[in-house]
């Protein structure tokens, strides 16, 4: 799986199981919890659908924000275990 | 006729609202600011004034007041970190001939003081009250004084104008029961609310929640009653009401909800992410202080099992610590950590604070242990107000900025994700296995 496919599924549940609007124009760089948009609460629903989806296991050591703010640092994260 | 419903803002004045303090706590991106949200006092009031009224709502900590505005009434209300404020408010909107009204929770519990400025203070709850002085204040003969009234009923309780509200919040409060049976010495619940237990129906809930809807997609919703799941068959029947509302929330329990699993299952579905929870300590000597009964010091021996009963159901705990019990020595500053840590949780740590209408206040005022250079601005939970045996104020204050930077560490913080995504994937492969 490539990173852009993680992205577009990433930003497909995003919009629509948490931030409730599919036709939200959510970007790569944008930073969800940071600048927001989501609350801290949605991190532990993020990192869940990343560890089911893509059957990883982030180590808890990477579970901050700073490594989930943005569709960017998901994916990356993600890429980062696949591999 | 034009009435202002004003909330004051919380001035940080004292040692411990420092920078580096508010970092730890009020960091958006670990606890997301949930205790910046609308007065639902003034918005339940709100709702009593006539409809041929103008209303505005002013969150004074993100609006400005236009004290040119040519207001008929100010109501104000708060609590006791907020008095000082609102009497600077009110004395402002005096001087230009404005009519003033306070309640809450302070003007309750000093309501001589606060009839020193305002025009008019409402004692106790205001659902009885303040449609009283509406109707005497258009008739001009508005009393100086209303209530205390009997323990109003809920259900009769209006819809709170939460189409008022023009910032953009994250977070909405909603109450559902009033009152508290534990009867805490550090609270003033049972002595504003009355000793009874009651609560709205779950439509008039339902209700709340759908007009929040209207005015805020997505909103995060507080449950802001002092003890939630009291009422066992009430909250069963709230709750699965709550899950086709597709909603998340906080609310405030005390730790027995653990012993719970139906409704901890029941909470879970209907979309509760964390709840608030005063554990006060992690040892069971200074807990027995606190309460006349002991019911609380009765549970510390189980509170590990509780928390993880809790945690296993998808639900993060917000734990309530107090540091300033007169046996408190270092010792119990690395007990609380100590006991954050273990448990993965966060949490709020506050200076032992005697708020005036609790049984604490009449107690350190008659040993005089009130710091008398203190105002009710330092009655914050985090600025040290009380003479300490074992501690000077500042290490009280300090002690408190080093807990709550160890529990937001990030260190501790992954910790307490990583028990919640435990949780959440628990409940969904039990969702999956019925």
């Amino acid at each position: 799986m490539d990173e852009n496919t993680i992205k577009e599924k990433l930003k497909t549940y995003i919009i629509k199981e948490i931030i409730k609007d599919e036709e939200y124009p959510l970007t790569n760089d944008e930073p969800l919890i940071s600048g927001g948009l989501i609350d801290s609460f949605s991190l532990v629903n993020i990192a869940v659908f990343i560890e089911n989806e893509f059957k990883v296991k982030i180590p808890d050591t990477e579970l901050t924000v700073e490594n989930l703010d943005t569709l960017d640092a998901m994916a990356s994260r993600t890429m980062k275990e696949l591999s | 006729m034009k009435i202002a419903f004003i909330e004051p803002e919380y001035k940080h004045e004292g040692y411990t609202c420092n920078q580096k303090f508010l970092d730890a706590y009020t960091d958006k991106k670990k606890h997301a600011g949930l205790y910046n949200n609308a007065n639902l006092g003034l918005l339940t009031l709100a709702a009593q004034v006539p409809t041929d009224w103008e209303i505005q709502y002013i969150h004074t900590p993100i609006e400005k007041i236009d004290y040119n505005e040519q207001f008929d009434i100010v109501a104000l209300g708060g609590m006791t970190r907020q008095a000082n404020e609102i009497y600077r408010i009110i004395d402002k909107f005096k001087t230009q001939g404005v009519y003033t009204v306070m309640g809450g929770i302070h003007a309750t519990v000093c309501h001589e003081e606060a009839a020193s400025h305002a025009h008019t203070v409402i004692v106790g709850e205001g659902e009885d009250s303040f449609p009283r002085f509406l109707e005497d204040f258009s008739s001009g003969a508005p009393k100086s004084c209303y209530g205390p009234s009997n323990e109003i009923d809920l259900m009769s309780s209006p819809l709170p104008r939460y189409d008022l509200i023009t910032g953009d919040f994250q977070n909405y409060p909603v109450q559902t029961t009033r009152g508290c049976p534990r009867n805490c010495k550090f609270c003033a619940a049972t002595r504003i609310y009355g000793k009874s237990y009651r609560h709205k129906t779950s439509e008039q809930v339902v209700q709340e929640i759908q007009m929040i809807n209207s005015v805020r997609r997505n909103p995060f919703i507080l449950f802001v009653d002092d003890n939630m799941f009291i009422h066992k068959a009430f909250s069963r029947e709230l709750l699965q009401k709550l899950i086709p509302l597709d909603i998340r929330f906080q609310a405030l329990s005390d730790i027995s909800i653990g012993e719970d699993q139906e409704l901890l299952e029941l909470m879970y579905k209907a979309g509760c992410k964390e709840l608030f929870i005063g554990l006060e300590s992690p040892t069971s000597h200074d807990i027995a202080y606190v309460q006349h009964n002991g019911w609380k010091a009765n549970q510390t021996k189980h509170y590990s099992q509780l928390i993880r009963n809790i945690q296993d159901h998808g639900i993060r705990i917000y734990g309530s610590f107090i540091l300033g019990f007169d046996n408190h020595t270092q010792d119990h500053i690395a007990r609380i950590k100590e006991f954050v840590w273990e448990n993965k949780i966060l949490g709020q740590f506050s200076i032992l604070t005697p708020f005036p209408g609790t049984e604490f206040y009449d107690e350190f005022k008659q040993k005089g242990r009130l710091r008398e250079d203190k105002s009710w601005y330092h009655y914050n939970l985090y600025d040290c107000v009380i003479h300490h045996p074992n501690f000077s104020a500042r290490e009280l204050e300090d002690a408190i900025i080093e807990i709550f930077e160890f529990t937001f560490s990030d260190e501790n913080y992954a910790r307490v994700v990583r028990r919640q995504i435990e949780g959440v994937k628990n409940m969904e492969y039990k969702k999956k296995r019925v």
